[in-house]
């Protein structure tokens, strides 16, 4: 679970958050409820996280906001992203993905060095 | 109905963030309920999971900096227009708010300079005041035939300063004027300052055979010599007896007696008047360790001369005391 502080590293949360946006415009409930589905339950972002990080990424204008209607017909607030938001995602995920393969290397030659 | 007086926008931005949090929170209740959880029990989950709502809004105004500027220049803009619809009143509010702060500010610079500026010599904890007292009367200073059995007491004073209040004559330069003279020796090692032109009196001035010396007063300096930068090195007359200029002091400078003029040595011998000390303590050395190495002293007086002497007490005050009594009159305010 991310509390507050988040246990994840620096910017991991607003990767997530990126991500999800970049499927569709999408309101804060929801992505909450993506982060939890598709994480399968490891990734749960209180609310008190999750505005914050909305917030921030709206005036980094990397993700805009427009209020709109849900299927249920109830005003939210719905996000996409920019095209700097899509930039930053790429970037972002590519280097997520060369840090976790190069510490999944690292942990594994360390468990082989063991045995 | 606008009656609140700040531009919108910010209400907007409020209301917004609103919204946004509440419809959050309703939506969850409501997952909350389908899954078969009481109302009442679904809201408090929903608040524990939240944290502190207004924390969390908070945390949502600061992430955008940029928009809280805007929103100043707004109020800015604001307040500029509605001086200028009623210029009388804007006038009657800056000059209500300059006598507040300009009063304040008053009050603060006399309590800077009296009380957080009061003492303006280095290290002034180990700087003290030797007086004596008595039961049979008051003593305005102490006999220099008392002084003389403690002022080797280097074990317990690092340095002492005797020193008096003497009215003197100043003549040449201009008409005859009496000023006021401190009369010293080694004051200035133990208070630690210097001078802003040329030196201040040091021990080859206390010495029987040398030039006497004298140290002015910025404000002599420049009533009387014109802040004549060359005056170090000129010879003045005081009092009928020639001394050497050594040095101005800095304005800032006083010692005891704020009206001092000129510093000058003291020549002691046994018939002169009495005189007050300073002085500075030995590293190590509190204030009660030093009264009581004067007691020893102060019990062989009582002894010796009980007619005079009776009751009589060497007392080592904090300087700082000192400066408080001259200041008390102040706290009126």
């Amino acid at each position: 679970m991310i509390t507050e502080k988040s246990d994840l590293p620096q910017g991991t949360l607003d990767l997530l958050i990126l991500k999800t946006v970049a499927l569709g415009p999408v309101h804060g409930y929801a992505i909450a409820q993506r982060l939890q589905q598709i994480s399968k339950d490891v990734v749960q972002v209180p609310g008190g996280s999750l505005y914050p990080a909305l917030h921030r990424l709206e005036a980094r204008e990397l993700l805009e906001a427009d209020w709109g209607t849900t299927e249920s017909g109830r005003e939210a607030k719905f996000y996409r992203l920019t095209s700097a938001g899509v930039a930053h995602l790429e970037a972002g995920s590519a280097s997520w993905k060369r840090l976790s393969e190069a510490v999944g290397l690292i942990l594994g030659s360390a468990e082989g060095g063991a045995r | 109905m606008n009656w609140w007086p700040f531009p919108r926008r910010r209400d907007e931005h409020e209301a917004d963030l609103d919204r946004e949090l509440r419809f959050h929170i309703e939506e969850r209740v409501a997952d909350l309920v389908r899954t078969g959880l009481g109302e009442a029990e679904a809201r408090r989950r929903v608040r524990h999971e939240f944290g502190g709502i207004e924390q969390v809004k908070d945390d949502c105004r600061d992430a955008h900096p940029a928009r809280n500027f805007a929103d100043l220049q707004q109020d800015l803009g604001y307040a500029a227009r509605m001086m200028l619809r009623d210029p009388a009143f804007a006038v009657v509010i800056v000059a209500l708010l300059a006598m507040g702060i300009g009063a304040s500010t008053s009050v603060f610079s006399i309590v800077d300079a009296v009380l957080l500026k009061a003492s303006p010599y280095p290290s002034a904890q180990t700087l003290v005041r030797v007086e004596e007292t008595s039961t049979s009367r008051k003593l305005p200073g102490i006999p220099v035939r008392h002084f003389q059995r403690w002022a080797d007491r280097s074990d317990v004073f690092e340095a002492i300063a005797p020193y008096i209040r003497d009215t003197v004559t100043l003549t040449g330069d201009g008409e005859p004027e009496h000023v006021v003279a401190l009369r010293s020796i080694g004051l200035f090692p133990v208070l630690g300052t210097t001078a802003r032109l040329g030196r201040t009196l040091g021990p080859v001035d206390d010495q029987e055979s040398a030039t006497r010396a004298t140290v002015l007063s910025d404000r002599l300096w420049r009533r009387r010599y014109h802040a004549n930068p060359n005056i170090v090195g000129r010879t003045i007359i005081i009092s009928g007896e020639p001394y050497v200029v050594a040095g101005v002091m800095p304005p800032e400078f006083e010692f005891h007696y704020p009206e001092t003029d000129l510093w000058t040595p003291l020549r002691l011998t046994a018939t002169s008047p009495w005189i007050q000390v300073a002085a500075r303590l030995r590293r190590g050395v509190s204030i009660p360790q030093a009264q009581s190495a004067l007691e020893v002293v102060a019990y062989q007086i009582r002894k010796e001369q009980y007619k005079d002497y009776a009751g009589l007490r060497i007392e080592v005050k904090p300087w700082r005391e000192l400066l408080d009594e001259s200041t008390s009159r102040l706290s009126f305010l």
